[in-house]
C-alpha cells in the first residue's frame, strides 16, 4: 500500500517535473521585451520542422521589434537602447574599442558605412529597417536571409555540414555555417572583414570576429535572436546579447535602392555640423 | 632578408586585405613622409596589423623592408608612440623613438603625425591611411 502511493508520488512528481520544463522556454521568451502575443504557433514544413519563413501560401517578412545589443547611455539614441539585454559597462570591451565606441556616438554614428550602402552581417544585417526574410531551401542544403534595405544584399547559409575553409577571403558578411538543434537554427559565422559595423551600436569588431547565431521562433508573430560575439581583437571575453523581431504578415520585401538618393550622411549629422568630418 | 622573400612578403600583402577599416584605428596601410625637415623628406610605407594583443607591421614592403620595432597607443588621447629602425633614401638606417597622435578617427584616411627623435637627429612625420570607404 505504502509502496504503491510512493510510486503515485513519484509519478506525479516527474509529472510535474516535465510539465515545468516544457513551460520554461516559453516563459523565457515571453519575458523578451519586443515578444508579440500569438496564439497560433509557428508554421512548420513537410518534415515537422519549424519554419522561419512564412506559412504555406502566406507571405510575410521579420521586422526589428528591439534593435539594440546593448543599453548605452551615452548613445545618441539613448532610449531606443533601453531594451537591450546588457548594459555597455559588462561588454568587455578592450580600452581602445571602448574609446572609439564612444568616439562614434559623439559623431551621432555619422561614420557607419551602412548609411553609405555597404553590407553588414551578423546582426546588422537583420536588424536594419524594412526587414528580411529567412528562405529554408532544405534541397540545396543552404538557408538564405534576404534583407530588402542597404544594397538588397542576402547572406547565405551552409547547411551541408562542411567547415569552414582553412583559408578565407574576409568578407562583409563572413562565412556561415549552420544545423538546427530542435527548432533553432544555430549559424556560425567567420572570416568578416573590418569594413563595416556588426550592429547599429557602433561596437568594433575585427578580422578575428565569430558569431554564433541562434534563430528561435516561439509562436507564429515572433523571432527571438540571440548572438555570441567572440572577437578577441576587440574584446576581452566572449559576450551574449540579442533581440525580438515581429512577423510582418501579409508584406512583401520590396526594391530598395541604398545608393539612390541617398542623404543619410548629411542628415545624421545631427547638430548640423559639416559633413567633411566624416567619409 | 633576401630580395626574393621581401618581394614574395610584398606580393603577399598585397593579395592579404590589409584595407580593415572599421576596427582597430591603426590597422592598415598608411604612407607619408617622415625626415629632419621639409627639404630632408624620405617616403614611408607602414602597414600595421593588430592581434587583440600587440600591434605589429612592416616598413616599406618590397626589397629593403624591415619589421616595426615595437608600436603603442593610448585611446584616452589617441596618442602613439613607436620605436624601430627605419631606412632613409640614402641607405643610412636609423633607429627612431617617435611620438604622435592619431586624427580624424572617424575617417578611412586618419592621419598620424608626430615627432622623431635619434641618437643624432629629429624631425616630423605625417602619415595618412591609405584605402578608401
Amino acid at each position: 500500500m505504502i509502496k504503491k502511493h510512493l510510486n503515485r508520488s513519484r509519478l506525479t512528481t516527474a509529472l510535474g517535473l516535465m510539465l515545468l520544463l516544457t513551460t520554461i522556454e516559453p516563459l523565457q521568451a515571453q519575458q523578451r521585451p519586443g515578444f508579440l502575443e500569438d496564439d497560433r504557433p509557428a508554421p512548420r514544413n513537410e518534415e515537422g520542422r519549424v519554419s522561419l519563413g512564412p506559412a504555406p501560401g502566406g507571405a510575410g517578412y521579420w521586422a526589428r521589434r528591439t534593435g539594440n545589443l546593448v543599453v548605452n547611455p551615452d548613445s545618441y539614441e539613448a532610449r531606443a537602447t533601453l531594451n537591450s539585454p546588457i548594459h555597455i559597462d559588462d561588454v568587455p570591451l578592450k580600452d581602445w574599442a571602448r574609446t572609439l565606441t564612444n568616439f562614434r556616438h559623439d559623431l551621432y554614428l555619422a561614420s557607419e558605412p551602412y548609411t553609405r550602402c555597404k553590407p553588414a552581417g551578423g546582426p546588422r544585417q537583420i536588424m536594419s529597417p524594412y526587414g528580411f526574410e529567412i528562405v529554408d531551401m532544405p534541397d540545396l542544403d543552404r538557408v538564405y536571409i534576404i534583407t530588402t534595405s542597404n544594397a538588397m544584399t542576402w547572406r547565405v547559409i551552409f547547411m551541408d555540414g562542411r567547415e569552414h575553409p582553412e583559408n578565407l577571403r574576409p568578407s562583409y558578411f563572413g562565412h556561415s555555417i549552420g544545423h538546427w538543434e530542435g527548432d533553432t537554427l544555430v549559424v556560425d559565422t567567420v572570416g568578416f572583414n573590418e569594413k563595416s559595423w556588426f550592429s547599429r551600436d557602433g561596437l568594433p569588431t575585427t578580422t578575428a570576429l565569430h558569431l554564433t547565431e541562434r534563430y528561435s521562433r516561439p509562436n507564429f508573430s515572433t523571432l527571438i535572436y540571440d548572438v555570441t560575439i567572440d572577437d578577441p581583437g576587440a574584446y576581452d571575453a566572449p559576450w551574449d546579447s540579442g533581440f525580438v523581431l515581429g512577423w510582418n504578415e501579409g508584406e512583401e520585401l520590396f526594391e530598395y535602392v541604398c545608393q539612390e538618393n541617398n542623404v543619410s550622411p548629411d542628415a545624421m549629422i545631427g547638430d548640423g555640423r559639416i559633413s567633411s568630418i566624416a567619409p | 632578408m633576401p630580395r626574393y622573400l621581401s618581394a614574395l612578403l610584398f606580393l603577399a600583402m598585397l593579395a592579404s586585405p590589409a584595407i580593415a577599416q572599421q576596427g582597430h584605428p591603426l590597422v592598415g596601410t598608411w604612407q607619408g613622409y617622415w625626415g629632419t625637415d621639409d627639404n630632408n623628406r624620405n617616403f614611408l610605407t607602414l602597414i600595421l596589423n593588430w592581434d587583440g594583443q600587440k600591434l605589429s607591421g612592416l616598413i616599406n614592403p618590397g626589397p629593403g623592408s624591415t619589421e616595426l620595432g615595437s608600436m603603442n597607443m593610448d585611446s584616452s588621447n589617441w596618442s602613439v608612440s613607436l620605436e624601430t629602425d627605419l631606412t632613409d633614401d640614402d641607405g643610412m638606417q636609423v633607429h627612431i623613438n617617435a611620438q604622435g597622435k592619431l586624427d580624424n578617427v572617424g575617417s578611412m584616411n586618419r592621419t598620424m603625425t608626430g615627432t622623431w627623435q635619434s641618437a643624432s637627429d629629429s624631425g616630423s612625420f605625417t602619415l595618412e591611411r591609405q584605402g578608401g570607404p
